[in-house]
């Protein structure tokens, strides 16, 4: 396993989420998942809602998890700048409310399928990211 | 001016209240100008980073709908005004120029309203132009979501060719005391950003993109639209808590004035009253003798 550190940044529009060194991060890109580690070829990647996880220089086996929405990854130089809708930590998740909230997203869906005004690709969107914040506690729990 | 002691007495205590709502408001406005300032601010890199990500596509010929120039039929015109009033010239400048701009782009154009703030509400809903929206519960808060929703009606609308041009109407944020009205056309987009200076222009490099520099792109405009209209409606409460911290600034201080005078004026008649005793006592005096 690489130890060599780089520079990661998560972004999102309204403020910087995250910065520091890390030895590797995972994100989803569009077409999968993707690893990154230090002196990786210059990359922009579209990312799709998922699950972002990247072991810190300090905690070498305890990578931190987070839930992020759609947007973009640039890699060049050894910093890794992710830019996103939104990101979760996974502390901050609730997940009781998401649940509830990722089920009236998709009953809204079905029930609008052929309403024009709906504004489907939104709702998908939302649906994408509660279920990248579900899959947080999903793969926590695996891991134990 | 009143001669009477008493009556001028009441009213520099009701000049004083006055005076201590307005250095009230001037201090909510000044918390609420920092903490949006805060906000503006902390989204600017995220801006600058997509704007980058953009420049370096914007070699690459792509077809996109956004960045289709079409025959334009009906406009929206997206204006951010205020909710509250007591903020100087902030919105009558705002109000005036999209008025202005309404009338000389109206040429085989319908103008149709998209208005953030009550203000402008107030003033367009006795104009002609129709309002396709109003939104007036923001309160110069910023929040993300709400402002997202107002970008995603207008590239719906856009796409959907129900309009084929978007204008923003705003107030730039230059500095506390300072704020510009400012338009820009939001869609279609103009391909590429010539407005940031050419720094960084070192850093063109050959980028693996995952999945194809098409597919990135593809991604890349409906959030940069976002941003844009995040930003305009960003700069634009900051301008307003800007303005409302200034113009209560200075309410205070012609209430200071006020007083000034007001105290000046009783000491007068004060002694004006003393003066005239004294010559009726001499009088009364002088009569005796």
């Amino acid at each position: 396993m690489s130890t060599t550190p780089f520079q990661l940044s998560i972004v999102t529009p309204e403020r910087t989420i995250y910065e520091g060194e890390v030895t590797s991060v995972t994100l989803p890109a569009t077409d999968g998942y993707v690893g990154i580690w230090a002196n990786h070829a210059p990359m922009v990647a579209a990312m799709r809602a998922g699950v972002l996880t990247f072991d810190t220089v300090k905690a070498q086996h305890s990578g931190e998890m987070w839930a992020v929405g759609q947007g973009f990854c640039e890699v060049s130089d050894n910093q890794c700048i992710v830019l996103v809708d939104s990101a979760q930590a996974e502390g901050e998740i609730d997940y009781d409310s998401v649940r509830a909230h990722l089920a009236r997203r998709k009953k809204e869906l079905r029930e609008h399928l052929a309403d024009p005004e709906f504004d489907a690709e939104v709702a998908e969107r939302e649906i994408e990211e509660d279920e990248a914040m579900l899959r947080v506690g999903f793969l926590r729990g695996s891991r134990g | 001016m009143p001669a009477n002691i008493k009556e001028i007495e009441r009213r520099i205590k009701s000049v004083k209240n006055t005076q201590q709502i307005t250095r009230a408001m001037k201090m909510v406005a000044a918390a609420k100008l920092r903490r949006t300032q805060d906000k503006l601010m902390a989204s600017r890199p995220y801006g600058a980073k997509l704007n980058e990500l953009l420049r370096g596509l914007a070699g690459a010929s792509i077809d996109h709908p956004f960045l289709e120039a079409r025959d334009v039929k009906r406009r929206l015109v997206v204006v951010v005004t205020s909710d509250k009033g007591l903020c100087g010239g902030y919105n009558s400048t705002i109000v005036r120029d999209t008025h202005a701009y309404l009338q000389a782009n109206s040429d085989g154009v319908e103008n149709v309203l998209y208005l953030i703030g009550r203000k402008g509400r107030d003033f367009f809903s006795r104009r002609d132009w129709p309002i396709h929206t109003t939104v007036d519960d923001l309160g110069g808060g910023i929040d993300l979501a709400r402002i997202n929703a107002v970008a995603d009606e207008a590239m719906h609308q856009f796409t959907t060719d129900q309009v084929q041009e978007v204008v923003v109407i705003y107030t730039r944020f230059v500095s506390t005391l300072r704020y510009e009205p400012d338009q820009f056309v939001l869609l279609p987009l103009s391909g590429g950003d010539g407005d940031d200076d050419a720094e960084g222009s070192g850093s063109i490099r050959d980028y693996i993109y995952t999945p194809s520099a098409e597919g990135v792109l593809h991604m890349l405009l409906p959030k940069s639209v976002r941003n844009k209209v995040f930003n305009a409606v960003a700069e634009a409460f900051t301008s307003e808590h800007g303005a409302r911290m200034t113009s209560m600034d200075s309410a205070t201080n012609n209430a200071g004035d006020m007083i000034d005078t007001l105290t000046l004026f009783k000491n007068r008649a004060r002694q004006a009253a003393i003066t005239q005793e004294i010559s009726e006592i001499v009088g009364g005096a002088d009569a005796i003798a």
